[in-house]
């Protein structure tokens, strides 16, 4: 016999032990003997053997103890509903399948409390299949981590809060001593307490990010102050260690860094990274490259594998200009690499090298329909009438795009030897921008090109007084 | 015949069960997906410095093309607005779709306009243009207006798009604000690709209600007070930031919001121009332009851009939200059946196996089975006693996915731009969360179902109405396209 | 002698600002273009130093309010990042007197100023 502490809970089956009756167990629970007799099918002659299992239902409760410490206590077995449950009580269209999810409720039920509802679920989750189960470890998932990702929220607009009141602390105080240093003469050291201060990361990420973000604005002499000040402060170590980040975005704001403030010892990381995979981290790199070295700033266009995009190219050309030292294009005016090639077009024309109008000229003969029209930029930024000949023999052969800007570029070229040209496109095409351009051109050509333009005007049909007309005004 | 009704309820059943599961994995996939693409934008940003774009050469030319209509009220604002946009090389050009206010008068007395002789090249057919005019002020020398009869909106993009000889174009919706930089970012894309060309690029559309505007500049973003507003803020981050960045990844990105994107020219023109007889103008003319792309074999990309670029104004009614979400529903219908032969193509590459198929299943047909699903359960409880506990374990993961979902939604944008930054705001933002699966999901359901209904009736009317005259028919198309 | 600057940058404001105050100018600052029409309605500036790409109001439209429609003969030097032919010609035309680009030198800044201030 065992000792019971609490009455079992509802629900539950017990087993009996050696020698015991029914009415004994009714004492035990305070049960009614014939209730246990009719949840048991039992007649009043029926006797108990040792190991049979009895429903035990209804019956007080005492506590809430779990459902463990009792199965323990009172050697009860958690109980699985068998055969009586395939008789689905719902009765209703329930898809196959489902026959072995099991209603919960085929007892009635006298009272229950929070325990029991607890041991529903449990018994409802061990019960279910497979399928249940995944769907209730779900649900608890998504609800947990709902609840996980709004504190999640909270904290991180904490943090933020704290980062952002020490920023505010300390940006006024920097920018006045920024301010400060570049006006001042006799900067040659940093006070100790801010160089204290500069070891805490949030103080050294505004001071950097001010300095740097008044550099790129400014010039000179007070430019190379801000470097000074930069190296000074030791934030050159720092900048160093960003390379060396694990992350491809730390790494570029340190090339950046390296690049802005001119630190020469990075010039052996930059070179690591010139062919870079991730191609951001090439850019910067080929950037940083530029800006330290200043006397051969594009060597690395001399690699044929070299690939460059039109973003590179855009802050090629930013960095050139703020070095001053503009490289001759004529070298990799030859090369083979398509892009590189392209560049080489384009700052030609922009930075108007003319001696290598030459080597512009030729490539109008370059199979690629890119390259001639880069090339064909070129020549009318650099506005020398020469290869106008040229332009005019290939225009016939050229598609639309590159037939407009042929135009366009004998328009800046200022050469009476075009009317004949513009007269001939005027009459002759299809298209309405290009006429248009023509009577542009032909307006720019001064006293002799505005007389040819009158002269057409008059035997023109209407559509080309309308293009005409609209050549004219200079808002359009 | 019990057989076979267990029969229908076992397809039924399960087909909605697979599909539910289908849709929330994929919702999954996608969410990671964005993740991925937001944080890579996100660190690509924290260097850049767009400023060098502006007076670079390499910086392309756009035209900002806005159609107007009847806007009287807030056209100079929009107007200046777009004026003092960070660029260099641009212009403005706004098109009057015949508007029966007197905008056109506001305009062009306040902007001090004359109509010039301008020759309109129709490479895109068009409704008929009235008059061209340009400033007699050189400090507004970018603007342009057109004003022409009316066609709708794509009609007048059709107008902008001939008058324009730029490269790029940015159609924008006139009432929508522009973040001072938008331009800067949106063209950084056509820059960075050297292998294939970038043929569109679409930013993150933000809700401006309740906004703090000065001068046509957000000042102060707050959650909009109206709760219906206040849904779709939700509705809104979810669908870019955790969907519509995964289909930029993909490559298989069907639309770019009408109210902010910016696109070649060239190959807009190519591909035949905005279709004026759709509703949804913008989405049909995205899947054509890539159908375009594919079948002359060019490689190309559509990029998407999470940054906040533009903020407009949501519908706050509900009679108005209706007839937004109806037409939404009508013209993703016009797009998918116009283009159906993309439909699990794989001549069309991410395009035809998977943007064409999951927007037709998902976002077409999810209102139905979702709709049918809910009468199935109601049929279920009629006939008897339901498998209750099921059914509650089934709700409850529907309503706790949806939870989760949003609250990552609401992560994601704390994470990345942090728009709303009182914390009371982004606790509304969880509590609307928790109530939009009771309350704006099954009107959005709703909504979407009454589209499928107006188009079906418009076309099956189509049929009718050929034997009965023109004049009902234009009846029927004004009820349909309002 | 006084001059507005306006300018949008803070660390630029500072900068700009000690600068033309060692040199023993009155300096008063705008930081958005409505900012700057409503100190130029309000008082009167020797000098009138402004960036181009300003929130609300933008440099070129300001240059023609100061020019066309208060008729102020204020000398106005231009200090912006957009360094391209066409907006030097633009500011230029539309009364403009001087034009710096960035990255400049506040040096060079500070004799530009002189040179315009003694011609008054």
């Amino acid at each position: 016999m065992l000792c019971i502490e609490s009455a079992p809970v509802y629900g539950q089956r017990y087993i009996i032990v050696e020698g015991e009756t029914i009415y004994q167990i009714s004492q035990r629970y305070h049960l009614n003997i014939d209730s246990i007799r009719k949840w048991n099918n039992l007649n009043q002659s029926d006797t108990l053997i040792k190991g049979q299992r009895l429903v035990i239902s209804g019956g007080k409760i005492k506590t809430a103890t779990s459902q463990f410490v009792i199965e323990k206590k009172i050697n009860l077995v958690p109980d699985t509903l068998q055969k009586s449950a395939n008789t689905s009580q719902t009765g209703s269209l329930v898809n196959p399948q489902k026959r072995n999810f099991l209603p919960l409720f085929s007892d009635p039920v006298k009272s229950v409390s929070r325990s029991t509802y607890y041991e529903k679920v449990q018994q409802f989750y061990n019960k279910s299949n497979f399928l249940i189960r995944i769907i209730i470890l779900l649900n608890l998932f998504f609800l947990t981590f709902a609840v996980i990702l709004t504190f999640v929220i909270l904290f991180r607009r904490l943090w933020e809060g704290y980062i952002e009141s020490r920023k505010n602390e300390c940006q006024d105080k920097y920018r006045e001593f920024i301010t400060d240093w570049i006006y001042s003469d006799h900067s040659d050291h940093v006070p100790e307490s801010l160089l204290k201060e500069l070891k805490d990361w949030v103080n050294r990420e505004v001071f950097a990010s001010e300095i740097l973000s008044l550099h790129a604005n400014l010039m000179g002499e007070s430019a190379d102050k801000l470097i000074e000040l930069f190296n000074l402060a030791g934030l050159p170590n720092y900048s160093i260690r960003k390379v060396d980040s694990w992350f491809w975005h730390v790494k570029a704001k340190g090339l950046r860094e390296l690049a802005q403030m001119k630190i020469t010892e990075g010039n052996q990381i930059i070179f690591k990274y010139l062919n870079a995979k991730n191609s951001i981290l090439r850019i910067e790199a080929q950037l940083a490259w530029i800006q330290l070295n200043p006397d051969d700033p594009l060597s690395f266009y001399d690699d044929p594998k070299i690939q460059l995009t039109e973003w590179g190219q855009l802050n090629t050309l930013n960095s050139l200009k703020k070095i001053g030292n503009i490289p001759d294009f004529g070298r990799w005016l030859k090369s083979s690499n398509q892009s590189v090639l392209l560049f080489a077009i384009k700052m030609s024309g922009i930075f108007k090298q003319f001696d290598n109008l030459d080597l512009i000229t030729q490539q109008l003969n370059n199979p690629d329909r890119g390259i001639r029209y880069e090339a064909i930029c070129a020549l009318g930024k650099m506005a020398v009438p020469s290869p106008g000949g040229e332009l005019q023999q290939l225009f016939p052969k050229e598609e639309l795009d590159n037939r407009t800007e042929i135009v366009r570029s004998l328009s800046m070229m200022a050469d009476d030897l075009n009317i004949p040209f513009f007269e001939k496109v005027i009459l002759n095409e299809t298209d309405v921008n290009i006429r248009i351009l023509s009577a542009k051109g032909l307006i720019l050509l001064s006293e002799p090109g505005r007389e040819k333009l009158e002269a057409l005007f008059l035997e023109a049909d209407p559509m080309l007084k309308k293009i005409i007309i609209h050549a004219k005004d200079d808002r359009i | 015949m019990y057989d076979i009704i267990k029969i229908l309820v076992y397809l039924i059943e399960n087909g909605i069960f697979i599909y539910a599961i289908a849709i929330f994995s994929s919702y999954i996939l996608m969410a990671i997906m964005s993740g991925l693409e937001t944080i890579k934008y996100m660190r690509k940003n924290s260097f850049v410095d767009y400023s060098v774009i502006i007076p670079s050469p390499y910086s392309p030319s756009i035209t900002i093309l806005a159609p107007a209509y009847n806007e009287g009220n807030t056209i100079i604002e929009n107007i200046r607005s777009l004026l003092s946009i960070h660029y260099s090389d641009f212009e403005v050009v706004i098109i009057n779709d015949g508007s029966k206010d007197d905008s056109l008068e506001k305009i062009i007395t306040h902007y001090q306009l004359e109509k010039v002789d301008f020759i309109v090249n129709y490479v895109i057919p068009t409704k008929p243009v009235r008059g061209v005019y340009k400033s007699t002020n050189k400090a507004y020398k970018k603007l342009t207006v057109i004003d022409k009869e009316n066609g709708g909106k794509a009609d007048s993009l059709n107008a902008g798009v001939n008058i324009s000889n730029k490269k790029y174009f940015a159609a924008i919706d006139v009432d929508c604000i522009l973040e001072e930089d938008s331009i800067l970012k949106m063209i950084k894309p056509f820059l960075e690709n050297s292998s294939y060309r970038v043929i569109a690029t679409g930013g993150v559309v933000r809700v401006a209600n309740s906004c703090q505007v000065r001068d046509g500049k957000i000042v102060e973003v707050n959650l909009p007070t109206n709760i219906i507003a206040r849904f779709q803020v939700l509705e809104y981050t979810r669908a870019f930031l955790m969907g519509r960045m995964a289909w930029s990844r993909l490559n298989g990105l069907l639309i770019i919001s009408g109210a902010f994107g910016i696109f070649d020219r060239e190959i807009v023109v190519k591909a035949g121009g905005y279709d004026s007889k759709t509703v949804g103008e913008d989405m049909e003319l995205i899947v054509r332009m890539r159908r375009y792309m594919i079948e002359n074999e060019l490689k190309y990309r559509i990029v998407y851009i999470p940054d906040p670029l533009c903020w407009t104004e949501v519908p706050e009614k509900l009679k108005v939200l209706g007839r937004q979400r109806n037409r939404w529903m009508r013209g993703t219908m016009e797009t998918l059946l116009k283009h159906k032969t993309l439909f699990f193509n794989p001549k069309y590459g991410n395009l035809g196996m998977l943007g064409h198929p999951y927007w037709t299943f998902f976002e077409w047909f999810g209102p139905i089975i979702e709709f049918l699903g809910v009468f199935y359960f109601i049929l279920v409880i009629g006939m008897g006693n339901p498998d209750w506990p099921f059914y509650a374990l089934l709700l409850g993961f529907t309503y706790l996915f949806s939870v989760f979902y949003s609250s990552w939604a609401v992560v994601f944008e704390e994470f990345t731009f942090a728009s709303y930054r009182r914390k009371r705001d982004v606790a509304r933002l969880i509590v609307i969360a928790l109530i939009e699966p009771f309350f704006f999901h099954p009107l959005t359901v709703w909504f979407a179902l009454r589209g499928n209904f107006h188009y079906l009736i418009g076309n099956i009317s189509w049929g009718k109405m050929e034997k009965k005259g023109f004049a009902d028919k234009k009846k029927v198309k004004q009820l349909i396209k309002s | 002698m006084k001059i507005l600057v306006c300018e949008d940058d803070f660390m630029m404001i500072k900068a700009i600002e000690h600068k033309l105050k060692s040199e023993g100018y009155e300096v008063e600052v705008a930081v958005d273009g409505n900012q700057a029409v409503d100190k130029i309605n309000q008082s009167n500036y020797d000098l009138i130093m402004t960036d181009l790409l300003m929130p609300f109001v933008g440099g070129l439209e300001i240059i023609n309010k100061i020019r066309n429609e208060m008729h102020l003969k204020v000398p106005i030097i231009v200090l912006s990042a957009l360094g391209n032919e066409d907006t030097i010609i633009e500011a230029f035309k539309l009364g403009a007197d001087d034009y710096i680009t960035k990255p400049f030198s506040p040096n060079e800044l500070s004799i530009r100023v002189k040179r315009l201030l003694i011609r008054r």
